[in-house]
């Protein structure tokens, strides 16, 4: 932890002399910020997209109602302020003037709405959008607390009761209780203000190969597989500290990399200006003598996660078994080289609600080999784990491979890329599959409450299926709950139901990292994570 | 290649002297003479009967289990440690030693070398010989089979056989085997083509031998050499592309010990220095591959002597 402690002080001591220098360095218009994608995203509409991946390519084209700071404050974004009545049911968002929509896309190609200025009305009509059950927006259900949202979703209602504009400018939000993490939740990347007038020329569906939003930059063009390109969007609202129109980049072109090792080789070549630092060129990364290296912990959570209504996961004693079968701290020495903290539960470190107290899963195979047999597998047993095509998830599973060798089990390796991995894993199809997942909100609800309880099985993020009336209860409670000490008491017992039941095998807890041509300027690593990065005031001293 | 040519007439002229004597020897005797005569060919020889012998007794000469990772009871100093006296090749990141899963590997590439050629073997002949045997509208649509796969790019092909099914060891050497054939169906397809016009299977059929007799009694035995001599060539190409499969993730799955695997780990720290990872298994396949060539080259030479006239 300690080591951590002084990363963190590190990277805010970089962070501050950076920002001494952008100061005393007028910033230059012009460039193409290259950079790498792990992965085809699997969706461009924000309304459906539920990874990392899509959110990145996301955050540059669409914007939020409130937004986040590097150091994950809420911070105004499209409304310029707001105010919270009524014992925190009710808020009221005063939106900026002057926002536009994308007047063109797609070479210079106009759009439907013309570049018109959003107003409260199109908040209103992208919330309705959003939750209406015909939508069925994979993400609507995080903002369920919005008043009649049961309503409209059921079909009782035919619009959102709880989301109205107050003027043209005045957007109003009621919730039926007081939920403590709703502002944090709108910051999330599916919140977004979207076009109407586009939507209904594409179409749901096919909406997102044309994505519109508000954001700085425009969308160009989406190769399959290849590349997705995107513009300057010339008519954004933000400027600088000195009035200069922004984003200083003329656009933004992400190539799709699925390659760790040819991800960091083009970056060394030069044909992208950031790179994922992997495992084995994390030394060279760190000496600095490649660039701006930056380490920063990540809120989130990396696990392989049981399928329990799947043979043999079952079985809670086999589920158990697998997390007394690891060594998490050699794993994250040696084969992660200490990026990361081993996981005892599935709160991260620095989130409200964290148990440093928690009782995990020690490092002990003979235990493992007990309730195993005790399970019915006294020879062991076979299992597959399926992960998506990426050499991280490779390496730590050939590695866990052997652990679990010791214990009687076999585990075979199937890859699969991140698309059908997702989709598999989301159908339920999948008993034993590597999974991560990083705060979208930073509130153990996003975790617990959404990872875990028994209406999220599915695409909403129960991957396990985990199904658990004591702890559905005590995270709705949660939910409902004003004072943040009994939440906090709340989710410690239901997090400890979920180490006991184990339905995850937990790993590690992530620290990211980002290594950035010498040229750029006005980077930041932000505390959610590389992916949530926007590239506004990005600027390139070539 | 003059030597070579040398050595190979003074090994005709030596035959042609030793044909005068009375005693007579058999096309194999003969063949096996040549062969030894020819350098290269022994080398190659050699290096798969060296490899044949690792794989057999694998467990008996390799230092060190081949999946065992030393970093969880060693730590650290067993990570990715550089060849030294305790591990000859170095060892991998989770501290298996090198050298161990190199000689295991020889298992996993011969065994795709064998049984590869077994698939294509029976798929190979018995289309050659139907082919050449019964010629006119099988033949035509066995040679136009014959031709669709060879058209077809190979591992592209194997690829989409491969990806139907999860990934296995049988299902590797059976689509290596199924796009391999073409070229064992054509040798023997000319050979059954002349062969079937001589006397003696004139004389057969003259007897009332039935068709399947005469082709498997008295022309495939003709025909074998040549098919060896392919096959030979072939085994080589197979390995190979076992370990390009392997490579790219589908063939042999981890922890398995296979060369085409160990070089796609390795590659991801060729840039941070640690190349004996990948470059001792890309040196056994290399000489594997090797071998098998120069055998098949010489056994051509010492089977078909009408190539030298």
């Amino acid at each position: 932890m300690r080591r951590h402690i002084v990363l963190v002080l590190a990277v805010a001591l970089a962070l501050a002399l950076m920002g001494g220098v952008a100061v005393a360095e007028q910033p230059k218009y012009g460039g193409i910020w290259k950079d790498a994608l792990g992965a085809n995203p699997p969706h461009l509409d924000p309304v459906f997209a539920t990874d990392t991946t899509s959110a990145e390519v996301g955050y540059q084209i669409f914007e939020t109602l409130v937004g986040l700071d590097p150091d994950g404050n809420v911070v105004p974004l499209l409304a310029e302020s707001w105010e919270v009545h009524d014992g925190g049911t009710r808020f009221v968002f005063n939106l900026r003037k002057g926002v536009h929509f994308h007047a063109t896309t797609e070479g210079g190609t106009p759009t439907a709405n013309g570049g018109r200025e959003v107003t409260a009305h199109d908040w209103v009509w992208t919330f309705n959008y959003i939750c209406s059950p015909e939508t069925n927006s994979p993400r609507a259900y995080f903002v369920d607390m919005i008043k009649g949202y049961e309503e409209y979703q059921s079909g009782k209602a035919d619009r959102l009761a709880g989301v109205t504009a107050l003027d043209d400018y005045t957007l109003q939000i009621e919730t039926s209780y007081p939920f403590a993490p709703f502002i944090q939740v709108l910051t999330y990347n599916t919140f977004v203000v979207l076009p109407k007038e586009d939507i209904e020329k594409w179409g749901t569906a096919d909406f997102n190969f044309h994505p519109v939003g508000t954001g700085p930059f425009k969308f160009e063009q989406w190769l399959q597989d290849e590349k997705i390109v995107l513009s300057r969007n010339e008519n954004y609202w933000m400027k600088d500290e000195y009035g200069n129109q922004l984003p200083y980049l003329d656009g933004i072109e992400y190539r799709i990399i699925v390659d760790y090792t040819i991800e960091y080789t083009e970056y060394k070549l030069g044909n992208i200006y950031q790179s994922y630092v992997d495992t084995p060129y994390y030394e060279e990364a760190k000496s600095g003598a490649v660039g701006q290296f930056f380490e920063r912990p990540q809120m989130g959570t990396y696990y392989y996660g049981f399928n329990v209504e799947l043979e043999p996961f079952t079985d809670k004693r086999v589920r158990q078994a697998f997390n007394y079968a690891i060594d998490r701290e050699t794993l994250i020495d040696i084969v992660l080289e200490g990026r990361a903290s081993p996981a005892k539960g599935v709160l991260p470190p620095g989130m409200f609600g964290y148990n440093p107290d928690l009782e995990g899963y020690e490092y002990n195979p003979e235990k493992a080999k007990q309730l195993l047999a005790e399970a019915g597998y006294p020879n062991g047993l076979e299992v597959t784990l399926q992960y998506n095509t990426n050499l991280g998830h490779k390496r730590l599973a050939e590695a866990l491979q052997a652990q679990f060798a010791q214990i009687g089990v076999k585990l075979n390796l199937r890859n699969v890329d991140w698309g059908v991995h997702l989709d598999t894993v989301e159908r339920g199809e999948v008993p034993f599959f590597r999974m991560g997942w990083v705060v979208d909100y930073p509130d153990p609800d996003n975790f617990l409450y959404v990872l875990l309880h028994s209406d999220n099985i599915g695409p909403q993020g129960n991957y396990s299926r985990f199904n658990n009336p004591d702890f559905d209860a005590l995270t709705e409670g949660a939910r409902l709950e004003g004072d943040p000490e009994v939440r906090r008491h709340l989710y410690q017992l239901a997090e400890k139901i979920v180490v006991e039941e184990a339905p995850w095998l937990f790993i590690y807890h992530y620290v990211d990292h980002s290594l950035v041509k010498d040229f750029v300027r006005g980077y930041q690593l932000p505390a959610f994570g590389q992916y949530t990065n926007k590239f506004t005031k990005v600027w390139l001293d070539l | 290649m003059s030597k070579q040519e040398m050595v190979l007439s003074s090994a005709v002229a030596k035959q042609y002297n030793a044909e005068k004597e009375p005693k007579g020897r058999s096309l194999w005797a003969d063949g096996w003479r040549r062969l030894r005569k020819n350098r290269l060919a022994m080398l190659g020889l050699f290096i798969i009967v060296f490899m044949t012998f690792l794989a057999i007794f694998a467990p008996y000469v390799a230092p060190y289990d081949p999946i065992e990772q030393l970093i969880w009871t060693k730590g650290r100093a067993a990570k990715l440690a550089s060849p030294s006296r305790e591990h000859w090749f170095g060892t991998d990141l989770y501290g298996r030693d090198i050298l161990s899963r190199v000689i295991y590997g020889t298992r996993i590439s011969l065994t795709i070398a064998v049984a590869a050629s077994v698939v294509s073997l029976v798929i190979g002949v018995s289309l050659g010989a139907v082919a050449g045997y019964y010629g006119g509208k099988v033949d035509d649509f066995i040679s136009w089979l014959t031709n669709v796969i060879y058209a077809f790019p190979f591992l592209l092909f194997v690829l989409s056989i491969v990806a139907f099914r999860p990934a296995s060891l049988t299902l590797v050497y059976i689509a290596i085997g199924f796009v391999s054939w073409p070229s064992i169906a054509r040798v023997v397809r000319g050979q059954v083509l002349s062969i079937k016009e001589t006397e003696f299977v004139e004389a057969a059929r003259a007897v009332g031998a039935s068709d399947f007799e005469i082709i498997f009694r008295h022309i495939l035995p003709n025909v074998i050499a040549p098919v060896i001599v392919q096959v030979t060539l072939g085994m080589g190409s197979m390995i190979m592309t076992e370990a390009s499969l392997t490579f790219l993730g589908f063939g042999t799955q981890p922890p398995t010990p296979s060369w085409g695997y160990m070089i796609n780990q390795g590659r991801e720290y060729l840039l941070s220095g640690q190349w004996w990872w990948s470059v001792f298994p890309g040196l056994a396949i290399s000489l594997t591959v090797l071998g098998f060539n120069l055998l098949g080259d010489g056994l051509r030479d010492a089977l078909d002597p009408r190539l030298n006239k």
